[in-house]
């Protein structure tokens, strides 16, 4: 913006009078009047001001030559409206912009409070993530606990089952068992028949014994044998055999008794005598007392036989 | 106990069974035959040192087992029986024991040399005034197997005076063979 208003404004107006010349209505005191009066020719004394002259009509030439080449008011003025317009129309778009960019901070403030609130709830979710991670992880150790668990239970399952199995056939057997199995003929048969092979074994092997080769140590053995037995016959055997042995010993028919004797009195205690094979003395007399007791109580009924 | 007063004898044998049942399934037999097999061989060895010890354990793997077969059925029978043996110097009682026949059923028991065998049992008896009684009475089933003093010569049977029997102290111990 080169031009002022004011400026133009003035220079229009010298413009005007310089074209208008004479034309112009102005009063003889006014300072354009006297300047004017001075540079005309008929005014020109000497050669000086000849010269004088001569510049001042080239100075009006020119002047002359300015307001032609100047640019009209009208087109100042629609310059000027353009110019103005193109001001306004640029202020506009400057407030616009402000506008524009007042709008983008905001947004760009709103912006960066959603991107922390966003930085928030990431961090909500990153530690949430985390919780829950953790979650899973103790749900899979409780699953394989309870994995290994069910395994276990498993396990004990099918050994249930087959202790059940197991349990049913002994019951099945026991039901079966629940009855006389054998005639007393089979025990009679089997006592005959243990004794027997007891008596052919004595006789069988008496024949071969010297009785020179029975020692006293064997003697104390054999003594010390019927003494742990748990039968007051063992003990009463011990006593008697203490100091007879030897003697006994030496022959043969004797000897036969003798073994026959030692052997029996070891089946009786060891294995006949007890409850059940295997039992101790403490086991079988407990449980032959409680049959004792059971046959005691039943006799009280006054059942027969 | 006071509910047996209320069974039958027949189910009190069947209770007994069961029991026995029950016991026989939780006895470790294996252990105790091995402990008695042992044992019995050592007492053979001892007793017969002419005889090897092949034929020892031999006689032994094979009576034992028969002995512990004939016991276990025993505990399962619906019946209670029980093994007797006679001690030395008992009197002879033909209802318990059996002597060797032709030997005199006279003297007092040597050597008892295979055990007998019982069966409990309840029996009803009259008492004076005409009631039946029940008593558990013994019945016998297989007698014991006795040798009588009598059976020998009376000089055999005495003590052995200490000197006669330290003539052996220096001979080896062969029932251990060691």
């Amino acid at each position: 913006m080169k031009w002022s208003t004011g400026g133009i404004t003035k220079m229009g107006d010298h413009s005007s009078q310089y074209r208008s010349g004479s034309d112009t209505t102005e009063t003889p005191e006014s300072p354009d009047c006297l300047t004017r009066a001075k540079h005309h020719p008929a005014n020109y004394d000497t050669e000086q001001d000849t010269e004088k002259a001569a510049q001042s009509v080239s100075l009006q030439d020119h002047m002359d030559e300015v307001v032609e080449t100047s640019p009209s008011q009208s087109s100042l003025t629609s310059s000027y409206t353009t110019v103005q317009s193109k001001l306004e129309e640029t202020q506009e778009q400057l407030r616009q912009a402000e506008a524009e960019s007042a709008k983008l901070r905001l947004e760009s403030e709103k912006a960066i409070r959603d991107q922390k609130e966003l930085l928030q709830n990431n961090q909500q979710l990153l530690y949430e993530i985390q919780r829950q991670n953790r979650i899973v992880e103790a749900w899979c150790k409780e699953e394989k606990s309870a994995q290994s668990k069910y395994g276990r239970l498993n396990e004990a399952k099918v050994r249930l089952e087959n202790d059940n199995e197991r349990l049913r056939g002994v019951l099945a057997k026991m039901s079966k068992a629940r009855q006389p199995l054998r005639n007393e003929e089979y025990y009679q048969r089997q006592f005959d028949f243990l004794n027997n092979e007891i008596e052919t074994w004595a006789v069988a092997q008496s024949k071969k014994s010297k009785p020179d080769e029975f020692t006293r140590d064997s003697k104390d053995y054999i003594i010390s044998v019927l003494k742990d037995v748990g039968h007051s016959c063992g003990a009463e055997s011990a006593e008697y055999l203490r100091t007879r042995m030897l003697k006994l010993y030496k022959k043969r028919p004797i000897r036969i008794a003798l073994i026959r004797h030692i052997l029996g009195l070891y089946i009786f205690d060891k294995v006949l005598r007890k409850y059940a094979f295997g039992f101790d003395d403490v086991r079988s007399t407990y449980l032959n007392g409680l049959e004792d007791q059971f046959l005691q109580q039943g006799s009280l009924r006054g059942n027969e036989c | 106990m006071l509910m047996i007063l209320e069974l039958d004898f027949s189910t009190i044998l069947t209770l007994r069974q069961a029991l026995a049942k029950a016991t026989l399934a939780d006895v470790k037999a294996e252990e105790a035959k091995k402990e008695c097999i042992t044992v019995f061989v050592k007492v053979q060895r001892a007793l017969l040192p002419a005889t090897s010890d092949d034929e020892i354990q031999e006689f032994v793997k094979y009576l034992l087992p028969e002995a512990i077969a004939l016991r276990n059925d025993m505990t399962v029978e619906q019946a209670i029986y029980r093994c007797y043996f006679v001690g030395s110097s008992a009197s002879f009682n033909p209802e318990t024991a059996q002597i060797q026949e032709g030997e005199p059923m006279k003297g007092k028991v040597l050597l008892c040399m295979f055990p007998g065998l019982l069966r409990k049992h309840i029996l009803r008896d009259g008492d004076p005034s005409g009631n039946n009684v029940p008593r558990v009475t013994d019945v016998p089933v297989v007698k014991a197997f006795v040798k009588l003093n009598t059976a020998f010569n009376a000089q055999l049977l005495e003590p052995s005076r200490v000197s006669a029997e330290s003539t052996h102290l220096t001979k080896t111990c062969t029932y251990c063979r060691s």
